[in-house]
């Protein structure tokens, strides 16, 4: 959405007032600032980041070949895999896959959030519901995600307890986090267990073996692409790699920066689920999904990779740049635009909504650097916030 | 009802001054200058100490966010503000009511103590004085970069002028942007540029350890991140005997004062500064910067919680 400066300013002003969003945001960057500098500092950490700074530049320079040859490999996984240039046409394949009635769970994926895909199902006629605990949260408030890992970081538990009471009908301590999360499992698991199809995002994708990987914490991913008939991947064209060592690589990386000593689970998904083990026949599906689908969304990035934005493709969605942003300390997700927030949230916002909707919120980051000292990827992210700025659209 | 600034009023109203008066906020150049009244400088040094004007030009800065703040309702009394407003457009310059001589005399102190140490040293030096000219670096962080280009090639061509080969400064803003962004702006531009802390020996300035009073230590982002110089920052206010405590986000992972936005969203900037300065009072009523930008920032959130001093100002 396209707003002047004046507007962003106003925005950015009544957020300062948002208590419950201040004290959101305020614990969740006060833990994360406790914990990070021992993370990074280990010398495993620094050996990958290394890496991945470098897998990422190699990336960039070949966007187009290495999505394209990753389509060829899904496909011949027998994974239906599409490119979808623009959020319609993403959503128009998402209509072919999934029937009106069908009953969608679906995990934490920003590409989903760019498209939209919820409230397009549910205006369709689907029952869907998000199975990451966060953004199941921001599902009840009906909002955008805050931050990249964290999409309810600015939902403190006391407002948890109160979106909790209204939608299961009964009283919660805002300090039985235990309670709040065993109610949104049981509630979650039953959805699950019915439902036709499991849509989630993707952490990174090989071009050569066409295998998906995700990295997670609560297990839900796992769940929802295995036991629904039907698994969606809804990627985007920036997060393929040459090959599934890579992929895994990138996860961990994604993982560690994100805040994670270890991750709890990381899982490579190449094909429909089957069994060879009568007689060697292969029989679909085993105990997995049936069919396999995968869509890598452009909406604009290939158009960056050849513009001043094309740094903030290299990014892979850790999220650290945010949780050490002090506008984003005072003004969370009001610092943003429709999807991405904070620090490479408003160059995201340039590359998937336009340079002219994330110019007005350029003016308002400290060029502090903050976030390029923690980022993964090594990426320039306030230089490139500066040159939004210095940018002639109007 | 509050009237919130637009952006383009205050890029104009800086470029406007900055073309007029050298400075962005339109100051006459004594009040940048008066710190060096009755010191003398060895103008035929090719080494010039080069001020950039914002320690100079805290106070004016200070009364220019109240102004803000109040024009944009933030704090209370600014209807006769918008009445100036409507009378004569926004400019910056109309903000500076309320400096006393008190006020600009603390900051002078800052200048006039890097000039001793620097004499201590034995450092000859030069200084441009009324021909000395603001960095550019606002218009840069504005993404002004052609009016940013106008003014550094203004300033590298004095500096020719003047032979000047090695320029010392004073706070991290000024540095960064002469040391990194002018040789991309400036064809040919190769003046060495060094911060004090740099070029002087911190332990010729040995005082004993006074431990009455803790210091929670500030590092100012560009002197952390760009300059790297938490260290020598460090080992500065250790020898002039400061007992220094370390918040929560140090070193190259500090948190921003918010100055750098303070005239673009007053109130974010405030808010950012107060953040600050909570995890600056966990250690302590005293806080140490470096920087002016800081200084003034900080100064202004946490008057009633802290003190903020500038190292330059413990000598
Ligand atoms: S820009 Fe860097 S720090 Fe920020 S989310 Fe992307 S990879 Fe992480």
């Amino acid at each position: 959405m396209k707003r002047s400066f004046i507007e962003v300013k106003k925005a950015m002003y009544s957020a300062l007032e948002d208590t419950y969003m201040r004290t959101g945001v305020g614990r969740g960057m006060q833990n994360y600032a406790e914990k990070y500098e021992g993370i990074f500092s280990r010398e495993d950490v620094q050996q990958l980041k290394r890496e991945v700074s470098e897998l990422r530049r190699h990336v960039l320079k070949n966007i187009e070949q290495l999505y394209k040859q990753a389509i060829e490999s899904l496909t011949k996984n027998g994974v239906y895999a599409y490119y979808a240039k623009t959020r319609q046409d993403a959503l128009s394949i998402l209509d072919k896959i999934i029937q009106p009635h069908e009953l969608v769970v679906k995990s934490k994926s920003l590409v989903g959030e760019e498209i939209g895909v919820r409230d397009f199902l549910r205006l369709r006629g689907n029952e869907v519901w998000e199975t990451d605990l966060g953004e199941f949260i921001i599902q009840l408030k009906n909002e955008k995600p805050a931050q990249m890992v964290a999409p309810a970081l600015h939902i403190p538990r006391e407002e948890v307890a109160a979106l909790f009471e209204k939608q299961f009908n009964k009283k919660f301590s805002p300090d039985d986090l235990e309670g709040m999360v065993a109610t949104a499992r049981n509630f979650l698991r039953d959805k699950i267990a019915r439902a036709d199809t499991g849509i989630t995002g993707a952490n990174a994708i090989s071009a050569r073996e066409g295998t998906v990987v995700t990295v997670e914490n609560e297990g839900n991913i796992r769940l929802t692409m295995t036991m629904p008939r039907k698994h969606v991947v809804l990627s985007s064209v920036e997060k393929v790699y040459p090959s599934t060592v890579d992929c895994v690589k990138a996860a961990l990386t994604q993982s560690y920066f994100a805040g994670y000593d270890k991750p709890t689970y990381v899982s490579l998904t190449s094909t429909p689920s089957g069994t060879g083990d009568i007689e060697k026949v292969m029989v679909r599906p085993a105990q997995g999904s049936k069919e396999m689908y995968v869509i890598l969304l452009d909406n604009g990035r290939l158009d960056a990779a050849s513009s001043f934005l094309s740094d903030g493709l290299r990014c892979i969605k850790c999220g650290a740049c945010q949780l050490v942003c002090p506008v984003f300390s005072v003004d969370g997700p009001a610092w943003g635009g429709d999807t991405y927030t904070a620090a490479i949230g408003i160059v995201w916002t340039a590359i998937v909504e336009g340079v002219d909707s994330a110019k007005p919120l350029s003016y308002f980051c400290l060029s502090c650097n903050a976030c390029n000292e923690v980022c993964p990827a090594d990426i320039d992210i306030s230089g490139t916030i500066r040159l939004l700025k210095s940018s002639k659209v109007k | 009802m509050p009237n919130l600034v637009a952006l383009d009023d205050v890029a104009k109203s800086l470029v406007n001054n900055l073309r007029r008066f050298r400075n962005p906020l339109g100051l006459s150049i004594d009040k940048l200058t008066e710190w060096s009244k009755g010191l003398s400088f060895d103008n035929a040094s090719d080494t010039y100490l080069y001020t950039g004007g914002l320690y100079q030009m805290i106070p004016y800065i200070n009364s220019l966010i109240d102004g803000m703040n109040r024009l944009e309702g933030s704090i209370p009394g600014g209807i006769g503000m918008v009445k100036l407003l409507e009378r004569f457009g926004f400019n910056v310059s109309s903000f500076y009511s309320s400096v006393t001589a008190k006020e600009t005399a603390r900051y002078n102190v800052i200048i006039t103590n890097l000039y001793s140490l620097l004499k201590k040293e034995g450092i000859n030096f030069g200084y441009l004085g009324d021909e000395e000219i603001y960095s550019g670096v606002i218009l840069y962080d504005l993404g002004l970069d052609d009016e940013f280009g106008e003014i550094a090639r203004q300033l590298a061509k004095k500096l020719k002028e003047k032979r000047v080969a090695k320029l010392i400064t004073m706070d991290p803003h000024s540095t960064f942007i002469l040391r990194s962004i002018y040789p991309k702006y400036v064809e040919g531009f190769d003046v060495e540029i060094v911060h004090y802390m740099e070029l002087l020996k911190a332990d010729k300035h040995k005082r004993d350890k006074d431990t009455s009073k803790i210091f929670s230590i500030h590092d100012p982002c560009l002197l952390a991140r760009n300059l790297d110089l938490s260290q020598r920052y460090r080992d500065f206010a250790e020898s002039l005997g400061l007992k220094i405590a370390e918040p929560l986000m140090s070193k190259r992972h500090t948190y921003c004062c918010g100055g750098p936005i303070e005239n673009i969203a007053p109130r974010v900037s405030n808010s950012i500064a107060k953040n600050r300065c909570t995890q600056l009072a966990k250690l302590g009523s005293n806080a140490l910067v470096a920087c002016p930008i800081c200084l003034s920032n900080l100064g202004r959130a946490c008057k009633d919680r802290m003190n903020v001093y500038d190292l330059l100002e413990m000598v």
